[in-house]
């Protein structure tokens, strides 16, 4: 190999290990089939490119110029009649027969399906989530839940779950007392998931008491002031299905599902978005935000 | 063999296009260097309202470098190469003379209308086919007279075979004829509308994927018929003519050409992969993209093996240096793109900047360097006079050369990067980057491709006072010089 051909090459390595470095560095799993497939084809164009113009460079330098002319001449230009480079024409036989065998007989008309691939593709990584994640610890379920909230709910909720100074509910306040007295005042009908809360369900002195127990997230026994609330969200304000949610934390699962609207806007419904795994690894993160 | 002794060709119309040439690369480049800029530094969006926006601007910059600089250097190599190879002159027909500046003017008129139409926002927005009905017939009328100049010269011919550059303006005349009807078929919106809407807005005949994939016919054949098929007609005749080397094999140049011709028409699918299109659309435009390597390569081989042992022109003339850089780049892009054409590399590749990374390895590297070097052959024999400095076309190679590395590699890293980051996926199966993430990541490599156009914008500056100087004050020659262009 001459000189020529080596610092072409060089140049393919160098911008080749430029490229690996950087994809690297944004922890990259270059073991992914696309992601090594791609590394290759910028290989080959690099490698293919410089190496073969280098080759080419080289012969300027040490071959000369020959072969039989053709009898035209074009304003001083000649042809030769030279065959074609071996390499080229092969390659050119190759390709073809390639193409020929692929659209013809390797992948015709109908054997390829972009969304059947798509869709196996999405089965069988379900399955392997699945049994990978059969039974994940809290630990695990609180990571997982970050995971998912980083892309999923981050957008309007913000990456700390501080829901964007007042775009979304602010994960990390949770239900203040403030909130709970004017939920009780006013009534709720915010989660489609349940029939909704009528207002003025109690007032004054006992109110407060119901609403310290609520702020406080339902520790403990719950005072004698809890007990008209309790008729819907259970004794301790465990909630009841299909009655009312939990108010130990937020129910995370029902406003998956139906979606919620309140005074801040709308937030779409995520049914059929993430497994069951999933929907308790959300209620297991955001139920953990609160400070 | 024939003398060219006697023979005097008209120039006018090649002056003509050759001023153009200038100030559209300056027009079209310089809002490529601010529109990097923007995308480098989003606050260089507000200084002008809306005619300041990247959106305003970019397709001022494709439309203005493709249709303005690219297409005003190819006129200027057609009228000057095909008088020559043909060995008639225009001037012997009053006729197409008079057509000539007829195409000139009426070209003049719709390149002016383009940029201050898209300027408006008035726009089809169709890629590369921006403009509305009005310009697209005027640009019919354009190109139907220029039809008519090239099979006249041709019918007046002397020369008996016709030389592989004219196969190649042949070649450009017909694509883009059949592919430009073809996708701007539009109904002015006024005609079916009872009145509504703006007399110059149209709509398309065609529908959803069906618009698309005629649109990417086009689009993908707008870069085969005018970054590729025309400027191979001109490497073809500069290349051999400044070196004063026979080409290299009648017979490569011959499959090369007809493989081209065949192939290229097929690919445009490669455009629309993983989308709403056929899966065996898909696939053939993989595959077509593929093949098509092959005969692109074949031009280019062609070219460098004319300059077998001819290393003293390389290092000694930077005229030959811009035409084996430029099939060099012409080799990579060709590679490059039917790579990224390939599904899975497709994947990753799509919408990131590895695309415009490719698209200016050829432009900048190919296509511009070889209308460099076709105005300044030319120019010598046009104004008969010497090129006014060969060290400051020396130091213009140098320095596009080096822009134009400097975009391809930070391009090159930053959208592989950036496709890999958009589909990375946790341990969880969930997104690891959000859009902003990317965009955090790949600002050096857009501040790097800022630079690397801020250079080629200079070189391109030297080239516009190097040419300009050459037609005005270069020393005068008394003959014709029969191939190396003389420099002082």
């Amino acid at each position: 190999m001459n000189a020529f051909v080596m610092k072409g090459l060089a140049f393919a390595v160098v911008l080749m290990i430029a490229t690996i470095v950087v994809v690297k560095q944004m922890h990259i799993d270059l073991n992914d089939p696309i992601n090594w497939i791609t590394i290759l084809g910028a290989l080959a164009i690099a490698g293919l490119s410089f190496g073969v113009a280098a080759k080419y460079m080289g012969q300027m330098k040490t071959d000369t110029a020959s072969g039989e002319l053709a009898e035209e001449n074009w304003d001083g230009i000649g042809e030769y009649k030279n065959e074609l480079p071996a390499g080229w024409a092969y390659s050119y036989l190759g390709v073809m027969i390639w193409g020929l065998w692929y659209f013809f007989m390797g992948y015709p008309l109908n054997a390829f399906s972009q969304i059947g691939q798509y869709n196996d593709e999405v089965q069988a990584y379900q399955k392997k989530f699945q049994e990978k994640w059969n039974n994940p610890s809290e630990s695990t379920l609180k990571e997982m839940g970050e995971s998912i909230f980083l892309v999923q709910c981050a957008p309007c909720h913000g990456e700390t779950g501080d829901g964007l100074s007042g775009k979304a509910e602010d994960f990390t306040k949770g239900r203040t007392k403030a909130r709970v007295l004017n939920i009780i005042k006013n009534g709720q009908n915010a989660l489609g998931a349940f029939p909704g809360m009528p207002p003025g369900m109690a007032s004054g002195a006992a109110a407060e008491k119901a609403a310290e127990y609520v702020a406080g997230g339902c520790k403990g026994k719950a005072p004698a002031e809890f007990s008209v609330c309790a008729g819907c969200h259970g004794k301790t304000g465990e909630g009841k299905p299909n009655v009312a949610p939990s108010l130990k934390g937020y129910d995370v699962k029902a406003v998956l599902t139906k979606g919620k609207t309140g005074s801040i806007g709308m937030m779409p419904s995520f049914v059929n978005r993430f497994t069951p795994v999933q929907q308790k690894a959300l209620d297991v993160y955001v139920n953990s935000l609160k400070q | 063999m024939q003398s060219n002794a006697a023979m005097e060709y008209d120039y006018s119309i090649v002056k003509l296009y050759m001023w153009t040439t200038v100030i559209f690369g300056i027009v079209g480049m310089l809002v490529g260097v601010i529109i990097a800029s923007q995308l480098a530094w989003p606050q260089l969006n507000y200084w002008l309202g809306e005619y300041g926006t990247f959106s305003r601007l970019r397709p001022i910059h494709t439309n203005v470098v493709v249709y303005g600089f690219m297409i005003s250097g190819i006129f200027v190599g057609f009228y000057y190469s095909a008088q020559r190879v043909l060995k008639v002159s225009i001037g012997e027909s009053k006729f197409l003379m008079t057509l000539g500046y007829l195409q000139f003017f009426l070209y003049l008129i719709a390149a002016s209308g383009l940029v201050i139409s898209e300027g408006m926002g008035i726009t089809t927005s169709k890629e590369y086919a921006q403009m509305e009905w009005p310009l697209d017939i005027l640009i019919v009328v354009i190109w139907v007279l220029w039809g008519m100049i090239m099979f006249g010269l041709i019918g007046m011919r002397r020369e008996k075979a016709l030389y592989i550059s004219m196969w190649y303006y042949v070649a450009t005349f017909l694509g883009v004829a059949m592919l430009y009807l073809f996708n701007n078929m539009e109904i002015p919106t006024q005609l079916l509308s009872g009145g509504l809407g703006a007399w110059y807005h149209s709509v398309s005949m065609y529908a959803g994927t069906n618009d698309a994939m005629v649109q990417w016919w086009w689009g993908h054949n707008a870069v085969a018929f005018v970054f590729t098929v025309p400027i191979i007609a001109l490497i073809y005749y500069y290349l051999p003519k400044e070196s004063g080397q026979a080409v290299y094999s009648y017979k490569l140049s011959l499959l090369s050409f007809w493989g081209l011709m065949f192939i290229y028409l097929w690919a445009g699918g490669h455009h629309l992969l993983w989308s709403t299109v056929p899966d065996w659309v898909q696939t053939m435009g993989s595959i077509f993209s593929v093949v098509l390597i092959l005969p692109s390569w074949g031009s280019a081989i062609n070219m460098l093996l004319t300059m077998k042992g001819e290393w003293n022109q390389l290092t000694d003339n930077p005229l030959i240096k811009f035409m084996v850089l430029a099939s060099t780049f012409y080799m990579l892009s060709t590679l490059e793109g039917p790579i990224q054409a390939v599904k899975s590399v497709n994947a990753i590749a799509h919408f990131t900047d590895w695309i415009p990374g490719h698209v200016h390895d050829g432009v900048l590297g190919w296509v511009a360097f070889m209308v460099f070097a076709t105005l300044m052959h030319s120019a010598p024999r046009v104004f008969k006079r010497e090129i006014y400095s060969k060290s400051l076309l020396e130091a213009q190679f140098w320095i596009q050369t080096v822009a134009v590395v400097l975009y391809f590699t930070s391009m090159w890293i930053a959208g592989i990067t950036q496709g890999m980051m958009w589909r990375a996926v946790d341990e969880y199966g969930n997104l690891m980057y959000s859009f902003i993430d990317t965009v955090n990541v790949l600002h050096p490599y857009w501040v790097i491709r800022a630079v690397g156009g801020t250079l080629y914008f200079i070189g391109l500056l030297m080239f516009a006072w190097n040419f300009f100087m050459t037609a005005t004050a270069g020393r005068k020659l008394e003959t014709e010089p029969q191939f190396r262009s003389p420099m002082a």
